[in-house]
Formats: C-alpha cells, sequence, structure tokens
C-alpha cells in the first residue's frame, strides 16, 4: 500500500494526522496541477482544499485498484471541471490582485519543480489548450503512465497516447517560439 | 500561500462549519415535514371523519371500488415512494458506462419547449435495452503538415424503446425504435435505464455521426439510428404507476394541477440543479397538457 493509501487508511479509522500528511505530501501538485484549469494559483489552492474538504466529509473509499496518488488528482479533476462549469463567464480576479498571484505561482513551481528547465516547461504549458496542459503536467511532472491518465482524465489510454503525442508537437512549437530547444520532448 | 499546516487547519475548520451546516439544514428539512405532515394528518382526518358522516348519512356503507394506492394523493411526494425499490434506481451496466463515456465540459443552452419545433416524435415508452457504441475514424489536419489526418473516436449511447404511446409523429405501437445520443445527462438517478419507462421527443439527425470535422478521411461514422434525444441534457419524463415525473422547464405540461417531487435520494453534483425542479403530474392532466404543447408547437 503506497504512503498516501496508508495515510487515508489512517484518517478512516479516526486517526486525524492522515489528512495532515496527506495535504503535506500532496498539496503542492495537486495545486499546480489544479492551476492548469484556473490559471490562477489562488484559486488553484481553493480547490485544492475543496479536494481534501470532500475527503475529510464524505469520507469516500478508496478501493486500491490505482495509486492513491492518481484517485486523489481524479477526485481534484472532477472538482477543477465542477468549478469550471459554475464559473466559466466570471472573470475571477482584479488586476491589483495579479502582481501577488504570479509571485505565488512563481515560489511553487521553485519549490515544487526545482529545475529551472523544467520551470520553463511548465510556464510554456500556460499557453496550450487545457487538456494538453493537464497530460503534459500529469506525465512531465507527476511521471504519471498512460493508464493513469487515462483514468484521471476519463478518457481511454489509446486517447490519453494520442493526446500526448498531439500535445508534445504543441508544446515544442511554443518552446521553439522561445528559441527554447528540449530533448526530452 | 498557505503552508500545509495552514491549509490542514483550514480544511478541517470549513469541514467542520459545513457538517454544521448540513446538520441544520437536515433538522430545518424534518422540521418543516414533520409540519407538514401534521397538517396532512389533521386534514386527512378531518376528510375522513367528514365522509364517514355523510356515507352515514346516506346509509352507503359500500367503500368504493378504489385501487390501494400507498402514496398519498395530494402534498409532496417522495421520488423513492414513486419509483419503488431504491435498489432499482442504479444498475451496474450504468456504472460502466459512467466509467466509459467521455466526460465533456460545456456551455449548454437551457431547454425550451420551442426546441420542440424540430422534433419527428413524442414517445412513451420502456426501455428494452441500451449500449454503448464506439466510433474510431480519422480526420484531415494540416496542422502537421499538408495530408495530414488525427485520430479521432466518439461514444454514443443506443437505446432500444419499445413504444407503448405515441404522442405525436407517426410510429406505431409496439415498435422498437432505436435511439443514439451523443450526449448523456451524467446522473445515476435521472439517467435512462433499461426496464423502465419514459416520454422522449426525439429528432431526426441524419445518420453520420457528428465529428466537428469537415472532413473525415477514414473509419465507420455510420450511426445506428438516425434519431436521437432531442434534449439529453435534463432528466427525460418518466412514466410512474402515479403520473409523470417532469421537470419544470417543461412550462406548459407543469402549468396545471402538479405535486412538487421531494428528491430523497443522493444525488450527483450536476443532477442536484434538478433536486427541486421536478413534479409529478397526474395522467390526465398530462395528457391535456401534451395535447397543448403538440398544438402550441405544431401548429
Amino acid at each position: 500500500m503506497d504512503n498516501g493509501a496508508n495515510s487515508y487508511l489512517r484518517y478512516l479509522n479516526g486517526d486525524e494526522s492522515g489528512i495532515v500528511e496527506i495535504i503535506r505530501d500532496y498539496k503542492d501538485g495537486l495545486i499546480l496541477f489544479l492551476n492548469g484549469f484556473t490559471q490562477n494559483v489562488h484559486i488553484a489552492e481553493e480547490l485544492a482544499e475543496e479536494t481534501f474538504i470532500k475527503l475529510v466529509i464524505k469520507k469516500p473509499r478508496f478501493w486500491g485498484t490505482c495509486l492513491f496518488k492518481t484517485w486523489l488528482y481524479t477526485i481534484a479533476r472532477n472538482v477543477a471541471i465542477d468549478y469550471v462549469r459554475h464559473n466559466s463567464k466570471v472573470s475571477y480576479f482584479g488586476l491589483e490582485e495579479y502582481p501577488n498571484i504570479l509571485q505565488d505561482d512563481e515560489s511553487l513551481e521553485k519549490s515544487y519543480i526545482r529545475e529551472e528547465r523544467k520551470i520553463i516547461v511548465h510556464k510554456a504549458l500556460g499557453k496550450l489548450k487545457l487538456e494538453y496542459r493537464q497530460v503534459l503536467y500529469l506525465t512531465y511532472f507527476e511521471e504519471f503512465n498512460n493508464g493513469q491518465i487515462a483514468k484521471v482524465m476519463k478518457k481511454k489510454r489509446r486517447q490519453i497516447e494520442n493526446l500526448v503525442y498531439r500535445a508534445k508537437m504543441s508544446l515544442k512549437a511554443e518552446l521553439n517560439k522561445e528559441g527554447f530547444i528540449y530533448e526530452e520532448l | 500561500m498557505k503552508n500545509y499546516e495552514e491549509m490542514a487547519e483550514s480544511v478541517f475548520q470549513r469541514s467542520r462549519e459545513i457538517i454544521i451546516r448540513r446538520a441544520k439544514k437536515r433538522k430545518k428539512i424534518i422540521r418543516v415535514t414533520s409540519s407538514i405532515l401534521c397538517s396532512c394528518l389533521v386534514v386527512l382526518l378531518g376528510v375522513g371523519v367528514l365522509q364517514n358522516d355523510m356515507l352515514t348519512t346516506h346509509g352507503n356503507t359500500s367503500g368504493g371500488d378504489r385501487t390501494e394506492n400507498p402514496i398519498e394523493e395530494s402534498g409532496p411526494v417522495n421520488y423513492s415512494d414513486l419509483i419503488g425499490n431504491k435498489d432499482t434506481f442504479t444498475n451496474p451496466f450504468n456504472e460502466e458506462l459512467f466509467s466509459q463515456f467521455p466526460a465533456y465540459s460545456a456551455d449548454i443552452a437551457a431547454f425550451d419547449e420551442s426546441l420542440l419545433y424540430d422534433c419527428t416524435a413524442i414517445l412513451e415508452g420502456k426501455i428494452t435495452d441500451m449500449y454503448l457504441k464506439e466510433y474510431a475514424f480519422t480526420v484531415a489536419n494540416d496542422k502537421f503538415g499538408e495530408g495530414g489526418v488525427l485520430n479521432s473516436g466518439r461514444s454514443t449511447i443506443v437505446y432500444e424503446l419499445s413504444i407503448e404511446k405515441v404522442w405525436y409523429g407517426d410510429m406505431k405501437i409496439g415498435q422498437t425504435v432505436v435511439l443514439e445520443d451523443q450526449y448523456f445527462f451524467p446522473d445515476e438517478i435521472f439517467s435512462m435505464k433499461s426496464g423502465k419507462s419514459y416520454v422522449i421527443p426525439i429528432y431526426d439527425v441524419g445518420n453520420k455521426i457528428s465529428t466537428f470535422s469537415t472532413e473525415v478521411v477514414s473509419g465507420d461514422i455510420e450511426r445506428e439510428s438516425i434519431f436521437s434525444t432531442v434534449y439529453p441534457y435534463h432528466p427525460q419524463i418518466e412514466v410512474t404507476d402515479s403520473g409523470y415525473a417532469v421537470t419544470t422547464d417543461w412550462k406548459t405540461l407543469t402549468a396545471r394541477e402538479k405535486r412538487n417531487i421531494i428528491m430523497d435520494v443522493e444525488l450527483g453534483e450536476y443532477a442536484s440543479f434538478y433536486k427541486d425542479k421536478m413534479v409529478l403530474v397526474p395522467e390526465d392532466i398530462f395528457s391535456a397538457q401534451m395535447g397543448i404543447l403538440i398544438k402550441n408547437i405544431k401548429g
């Protein structure tokens, strides 16, 4: 059983520190993943919190048919889709808030992604389509395999393979525009 | 940004608030429901006493030939009482369907009865079978060079509907019509299920599935059926023993006598929009209003 699953099981058995451990281990990655939907790190943080609240209140059963992380990201994606569906026509933040968002976004990138070249790739992701952003984030930054991504994005493995290919092409073009060559693509 | 300890504290704090709020809401519902039930009971007792008196006065001791109906005849009605056994709300097939059918997020125009202008028929019948159909094809795309193609795919749900009543259209009772929908109401309670009866407006969408692309290069896009549900994004009208369970966006059908349906079952997040928008329309009223609606729409 992976660590997340272990912590969650402890939480279900009444040990609140289980959830604290899950928040500690998955919060940053989850915020960056959700930022792909919202393009606003503060809202992404809210949604990550919302995801953890779902675990605390609803206590959904984790059956262990996939990694705990895959399961958690699937819940987070549902939260994000719900958010986007209800707020698609709303402007999320005022201009005065924009510098703070940028600052928090950068500090999260620095602390979670660490490598400079990966940070550049992460910035370029922001210019891609939502599906491309999601699939590339899960591939490069969370190191999910296609099967796990298919589970999170509720698609078939074959669809994910196509999506990854098209997303890579699009990312390559975006990086080329900025004169950056990334050999791993 | 919060660190993990701050976030954990906030998560617990907000969870506690939500739980308290829900408990309060539940209490309020119980309070309101009990008062309504008490009032109903008093009224029913009153009516009972009155009727008994009248029967005695007129010397008529017969109880009439009313069929036994466990559902009260006025006031709100529970969805679970209408539909019957709770186990039939969901079925294993739907779970599989939910996991396989790709989720789309889009802005959807709200339902309006004017959508029926294009409908071919309005049918009442039982779903005798339903299954998922997959289409794989390639579409022309010159994004990566001239003559390029992209692999693409679509999923549809196919329903077989055994017609029990034709409200509008040229079809015959007893005929089985196949419906094929590219979209699907994503809720285990409200999605159409095999073995249940519905009133469904259908329309002709042609024999090719929608691919969102002008040029399909290869693959099979021939639909199983030319018919599709007119508006698959809300719960279809469900036929029950006590009448028709209708969403309130059917303005004409719900314009007259109706009873609110209390959704005493757990709905998914998308479906919760319809939680307080379901009414039960008695059969005779439904029939009359459907006549008016068809006259308005189809002249």
